[in-house]
């Protein structure tokens, strides 16, 4: 049998695409959330630059991080829901390959324009910008990560009867080495060390997760459909 | 004799002449050993009394690490081979080291207030073991999500066996990064770095709580078996 490969990968990114631009109101409350969050912290701890500058960089992370938890455990449900993760299943494509597809169209599509706030959120809280350029290289490298542990969590919780509550305990402790090593990154920068060593062990990460989360998603997917 | 164990019946049978004797073995060495280690150790030079913590907090250490090993391989059996029973003492485990792990927490905290000044530090030994915390949180919270209960032991076997890197962690931590907590003193290359008169309550300590998650276990494990068979009968009726 003859498949032509290239219009199968185009369908599905382009099927991905138009359903994360039909579910526009899933980034419109991250961005919100993220805009929530930015302008809480200098309330909350005092607008004193001092203490603010200490702080400011964990703040733009945390407003990242929280505000994509809530959409990462949702890359799954709906195709669950609508019967599309079973035609994957049986299609003569890898279910691995499928899953590393959605995992880039998810990062690419609804992670990837969230870099355009670092910059202005970072001017709202006077970080230089020698910080926000390795910022924005530490987010797109370590968000492709956290995608791929999301994609783990998501198909672990595929079928449960809220699965809110468990997936940020899947998540944070998976997610450590990410925020270790991005944290290593701008401490360098900030020192004037060599951030380079750091960035090394973040890519490190991000490829070993690009090659386990694959095959422990499609495997769960597996046991998902099969109950 | 894993294979001969493995039917539930067998085991209940195989475990039922030992089962009253390992409780009373684990009475008697905690008994003994909490007498040894409250009154007839020694003081340390630099804590005083304070290190008698430690004769409780690294039992509660080491077998919250090993019950999460255990876990792993018992997943792993029911991933491989796909046998309900490893699946029930997966479950059987779960809980006791939960509470084994957030003993630990609690009575490091308890000594380090008086050691360190601070009840908790961002120390690599201390997060990981906060992690492994979250971990069995997980484990547990997972392995119940599911409408029904079998079908959560499949995702919670995975995400025993993925969050085994965390125990390599754990142990090297010490070494790998300077922490504030003081490195390996018993498992070491060069033998055990600790007093001999600190060493044998320590030791007794350990047994005994082996003896006793040995115990606890069992009792969880009967325990789930006979929610199965009752789950099953209500089946059949039904």
């Amino acid at each position: 049998m003859n498949i032509n490969f290239k219009n199968i990968l185009i369908a599905l990114i382009e099927k991905e695409f138009k359903s994360y631009l039909r579910s526009i109101n899933n980034f419109m409350n991250m961005i919100v959330f993220m805009i929530a969050i930015i302008i809480l912290f200098p309330l909350t701890v005092g607008p004193s630059e001092e203490k603010l500058t200490l702080v400011s960089n964990a703040i733009v992370w945390i407003a990242l991080i929280v505000s994509i938890i809530p959409t990462l455990d949702k890359i799954y449900i709906s195709d669950f829901k609508n019967g599309w993760l079973e035609q994957y299943y049986y299609s003569p494509l890898l279910l691995e390959i499928i899953i590393l597809i959605k995992c880039f169209v998810f990062w690419f599509f609804l992670i990837i324009p969230l870099t355009i706030f670092i910059p202005i959120f970072s001017i709202l809280l006077n970080i230089p910008f020698l910080i926000i350029f390795w910022n924005i290289i530490i987010f797109a490298i370590g968000s492709l990560g956290f995608c791929l542990i999301g994609s783990i969590c998501s198909s672990l919780t595929l079928g449960t009867k809220s699965n809110n509550l468990i997936s940020p305990l899947l998540i944070l402790p998976l997610a450590i080495p990410i925020f270790i090593f991005g944290n290593g990154v701008v401490e360098a920068v900030k020192s004037n060390y060599d951030p380079l060593p750091n960035l090394y062990l973040l890519i490190t990460v991000c490829l070993i997760l690009l090659i386990i989360s694959p095959l422990i998603s499609a495997y769960s997917i597996k046991i998902a459909l099969t109950k | 004799m894993i294979n001969y164990l493995a039917n539930p019946n067998r085991f209940l049978n195989f475990i039922k002449p030992i089962e009253f004797s390992i409780g009373v073995f684990s009475f008697l060495f905690i008994f003994i050993g909490l007498y040894l280690s409250l009154f007839n150790s020694p003081e340390d030079y630099q804590q005083g009394d304070t290190v008698r913590i430690m004769y409780i907090h690294v039992p509660f250490a080491w077998f919250a690490s090993f019950l999460y090993f255990s876990i792993s391989i018992a997943s792993i059996f029911f991933l491989i081979w796909k046998h309900p029973f490893a699946d029930i003492i997966a479950r059987s485990i779960a809980p006791l080291g939960l509470i084994f792990s957030i003993l630990t927490i609690l009575t490091g905290s308890l000594w380090g207030k008086p050691m360190w000044g601070t009840w908790w530090v961002w120390d690599a030994r201390l997060t990981s073991m906060l992690i492994l915390c979250i971990f069995y949180f997980a484990y547990i919270g997972i392995s119940n999500a599911f409408p029904r209960k079998i079908d959560g032991s499949k995702p919670a076997a995975i995400l025993a066996i993925v969050g085994m890197i965390n125990l390599p962690i754990i142990k090297f931590s010490v070494d790998w990064w300077n922490t504030l907590h003081q490195p390996a003193s018993i498992i070491r290359f060069d033998g055990p770095s600790i007093n001999q008169e600190m060493l044998i309550p320590l030791v007794i300590m350990l047994l005994g709580f082996l003896f006793m998650s040995i115990f606890i276990i069992l009792i969880n494990i009967k325990t789930n078996l006979i929610c199965k068979k009752y789950q099953s009968e209500i089946l059949k009726l039904g």
